[in-house]
């Protein structure tokens, strides 16, 4: 599992994921996850093009950051996920807690809403 | 490809360890290869597997599941895998409704949505508990 984070224009963190959000996936990054996005306090973009599978635990960590960013007045946006991860996601009802949409404009463009 | 097989085409018995789902995972894609799965059933298989697994491992032995061990086999039935999982933790019937954490995202539990995702991902779930085995099987589409 492997996770960058850049900084984009503007107050929001973005982080690229890529790997299997499995349980010892997300136990390998849930930490440094939490600390570059919850931590930062600023509107997050998650980039999930490279996730090629997602379990309960790595939509537990994404939960999870999403619900310290808007104990704050922050969010957290998806976005890119592989039809297999989305259909997950929906399954489990992660869109409806966590916008999850096609590309990093769309989801720059969520957050301006 | 070969159509069903009323053996097993995997069966194993596994240490009750998070880190043995990867072990288990390795060899169901192995037995898979000649059965040329599409990608949704391979993910709605390791789907499956990772989360009664985990769920079997996190919570039936009571914080001594270092003790136990799981058997889990994989066996084609028609148009049907049926992932099979036994164990001799607590009694838990992982087939009662199961739903999803609600309420405001602030205030929400982050967890919580594995069984109710193999629900949605199972065509079938049928659990009996024998004696003092909770035997599971999972049914998923071809």
């Amino acid at each position: 599992m492997e996770m960058t984070v850049h900084e984009l224009a503007g107050p929001v963190t973005a982080v690229r994921l890529s790997g299997r959000l499995d349980a010892a996936g997300s136990d390998a990054i849930s930490l440094r996850f939490t600390a570059a996005v919850a931590s930062a306090g600023r509107d997050a973009v998650v980039d999930l093009a490279g996730v090629s599978f997602i379990a309960s635990m790595g939509m537990r960590m994404l939960v999870s950051a999403a619900r310290s960013l808007s104990q704050k007045g922050r969010r957290l946006v998806a976005f890119s996920a592989p039809e297999l991860v989305q259909g997950a996601l929906q399954d489990a009802g992660i869109d409806q807690i966590i916008p999850c949409v096609a590309t990093e404009a769309d989801a720059l463009a969520t957050l301006q809403h | 490809m070969p159509p069903s097989s009323t053996e097993p085409i995997l069966r194993r018995r596994v240490p009750a360890r998070i880190d043995q789902v990867e072990v288990l995972r390795q060899a169901m894609l192995g037995a898979l290869t000649p059965f040329e799965p599409s990608p949704r059933a391979v993910y709605r298989l390791e789907l499956v597997l990772e989360e009664v697994f985990v769920n079997i491992v996190r919570h039936a032995f009571g914080g001594d599941a270092a003790a136990h061990a799981v058997d889990v086999s994989l066996t084609v039935d028609g148009a049907h895998w049926v992932l099979a999982f036994e164990d001799d933790g607590r009694a838990f019937d992982p087939t009662r409704h199961s739903a999803l954490p609600s309420g405001p995202l602030s205030a929400l539990e982050p967890g919580g949505r594995g069984l109710h995702l193999v629900q949605k991902t199972a065509q079938d779930m049928r659990y009996r508990r024998d004696g003092a085995l909770n035997r599971l099987q999972v049914s998923i589409d071809r």
